[in-house]
């Protein structure tokens, strides 16, 4: 069925909730105005929607909070990096996603290299091309934070992910994922 | 948790700026019930001035941290404080307490949105858009205040719409300032957010039904897309619960044409144009529609009140656009294209799918719990069967598809794939779905509180 088709189906679900209401009060002996009771009609309709929904929203608040709970501060702090995880993986980016300690290699570089560089350092961060597609980009971005990426010509440190160190100099997390201070 | 509670801190600051700006307005009277029944409506009004003026703030170079919200909810608080008086509202005779029926509901409600709160510190920052744009802004703004090269003109950084005005990173720094850094913070505001929106409503509406205000209302905090929002901590939930508290603002002032309600109207449309771009539109289609209906009801004073209210609201525009030329900062969306036929029509393929994606957003009731249709029959009773109030039942319709034609547009013109923007139609359209459920409070309500004075009922109730 089409959008069009779903909500004209439910304008005349309202309306015929507002036809039973109009019907029902008369029954009842009650004097109620058409339009009154149409508007009563769709107020019925929303109160059983909302009273359902609120036991689904509960359910749901619930399940977020026990999934939430469940997880490691690691884990809590890089939920969103299986976007690219998952992206890396499809792109054949096999030593950034396997696994150290049950998390993926990439992401561990991440949080070493929070330990490493210091707060305010400008970065240059040099991707591979597939690591760039995967959008490994944003997430090295946000966690490197307050440390800022910048171009070559503002960088004092360098960081390669999924590619050769460009400093002979370079510290080694894993093969193809160093840093090092530029000047 | 430790973060959470900071944040939660932090929120009362929002709450004392507004109890300060409603207590000085003559909205609320400096009695606690009075306050207590105000505070949702104070929460947002607060925290769109904090936007505001923590942005001009930061335009002008001054950090962004707690300092300014600070002094500012210390000003208005002395302020209410050394004015503190009988408001506006008792002069005329109305109460400005909730009864004891929508005081419980609000109570029930806030156990739901407290409990969510409390435990907002479990839950992840995973959208997409929160972690690559919205937190990283926050932490610049927070670190290193608006520097222009640090992100707005970083050409690596070219992702995160540096065009986008500055209140939801600031509403995210602020809570990031308090809790040191503990990013599960920032889930506490979107919830703060949709408490204030259900208790503002229901004390604005508070002389009417609160059977007839309550549903829409309850079908908005638990309709499925909203409660995704609240998870999210993306812009769409402030922005909705501010526009639409705003345009229902400018609805009573039409009713009642008091300077004080249109201008809190406005400084709630002026907040959601703080915090996305999209705002600014649906804040000025608001009020000029607001303006053309008080130009036809009158009276002059009235259209002279609705014009300053515009030019106020974009007056706090300004700021923002002045810093953005002055440092060639440009957005995704550029504007010329947007006016220009020609790179329209080459664009008019994207306009047919993203009108199916908004229909198939509105019309999904396991999404919205058919709140825009309900909306719809609402405003069609109310133009044909209630013609004194058929005005206010357009301004609804206006800015609803107002909204939807900027978001429209604005992907229109937009050279970015269109399959980025397709699985976002809900997202996008929830300021529609907000006003869809102010619309039904309101709307809904007149009719039952027009039955209860009608002649046919007051002749039902003599016959018995």
């Amino acid at each position: 069925m089409t959008a069009v088709a779903i909500l004209c189906a439910e304008i005349l679900g309202i309306l015929g909730a507002g036809l039973a209401v109009r019907l029902l009060v008369r029954r009842l002996g009650v004097t109620v105005e058409s339009p009154a009771a149409f508007a009563a009609g769709v107020l019925v309709v929303l109160a059983l929607l909302g009273v359902a929904g609120l036991a689904d929203a509960t359910r749901d608040t619930a399940k977020a909070v026990r999934d939430g709970a469940s997880l490691s501060p690691l884990q809590r702090d890089t939920a969103g990096a299986e976007y690219v995880t998952s992206s890396l993986r499809r792109l054949g980016v096999t030593r950034a996603v396997r696994p150290i300690d049950g998390v993926p290699t990439w992401i561990r570089f991440c949080e070493w290299l929070r330990t490493h560089l210091p707060h305010g350092a400008r970065v240059e961060v040099l991707l591979s091309a597939r690591a760039e597609r995967a959008q490994a980009r944003f997430w090295l971005n946000y966690r490197l934070l307050p440390r800022i990426a910048v171009g070559r010509s503002k960088a004092d440190w360098v960081v390669t992910f999924d590619r050769a160190p460009s400093v002979s100099d370079a510290r080694q997390f894993r093969p193809g994922f160093t840093m090092a201070r530029r000047r | 948790m430790s973060g959470v509670v900071a944040a939660l801190a932090v929120q009362l600051l929002g709450l004392i700026c507004g109890l300060g700006i409603l207590v000085l307005a003559g909205i609320v009277p400096t009695k606690a019930g009075s306050l207590l029944a105000g505070a949702g409506l104070a929460y947002l009004v607060g925290w769109a001035t904090i936007l505001v003026v923590q942005s001009f703030a930061a335009v002008i170079g001054l950090a962004v941290d707690l300092v300014v919200p600070v002094v500012v909810a210390t000003a208005l608080m002395l302020g209410a404080f050394v004015r503190g008086s009988a408001a506006e509202e008792e002069r005329r005779g109305r109460s400005s307490r909730l009864s004891k029926l929508a005081s419980l509901a609000m109570a029930a409600a806030g156990i739901l949105i407290a409990a969510n709160i409390l435990t907002s510190g479990f839950l992840p920052v995973s959208a997409f858009d929160a972690w690559a744009q919205w937190i990283p802004k926050a932490e610049v703004l927070r670190g290193e205040g608006l520097e222009a090269s640090t992100l707005w003109t970083n050409p690596v950084y070219v992702y995160v719409n540096q065009d986008y005005p500055l209140g939801l990173p600031i509403l995210h720094a602020l809570q990031l300032d308090a809790a040191g850094g503990d990013v599960t913070a920032v889930h506490v505001a979107p919830w703060a957010f949709l408490a204030a929106f259900t208790s503002a409503v229901l004390f604005l509406l508070r002389c009417r039904p609160l059977w007839a205000v309550a549903p829409a209302v309850l079908c908005f905090v638990v309709a499925p897309t909203v409660q995704l929002q609240t998870r999210t901590v993306l812009g769409e939930l402030p922005l909705a619960v501010m526009i639409a508290t705003g345009v229902l603002l400018l609805v009573l002032w039409l009713d009642e044409r008091r300077p004080a309600v249109l201008g809190l109207g406005a400084l709630l449309l002026a907040g959601a144009a703080s915090l996305k771009s999209e705002g600014a539109g649906a804040g000025l289609i608001a009020l000029i529609a607001a303006g053309i209906v008080s130009w036809v009801e009158g009276p002059a004073s009235a259209r002279k009140s609705a014009l300053v209210a515009a030019v106020a609201v974009a007056a706090t525009l300004v700021p923002w656009r002045v810093w953005m030329a002055h440092h060639d900062v440009h957005g995704r969306v550029v504007l010329e294209n947007g006016l220009d036929p020609g790179h329209l029509a080459d664009q008019i393929g994207r306009v047919q799918p993203m009108l199916e994606s908004f229909f198939a957003a509105l019309a999904r009731p396991g999404e919205n719990l058919m709140l825009p249709a309900a909306a719809l029959v609402l405003i069609v009773l109310t133009v044909c069967f209630m013609r004194e109030r058929r005005s206010r039942a357009l301004l609804y319709l206006g800015v609803m598809v107002g909204h939807a034609a900027v978001v429209l547009w604005a992907n229109w013109t937009s050279e970015e794939p269109i399959g980025t923007y397709l699985p976002e139609s809900g997202r996008y359209l929830l300021p529609v779905t907000a006003l869809a459920a102010v619309a039904v409070a309101d709307l809904g309500s007149r009719f039952w509180s027009a039955q209860s004075a009608s002649p046919v009922r007051a002749a039902t109730m003599e016959n018995r």
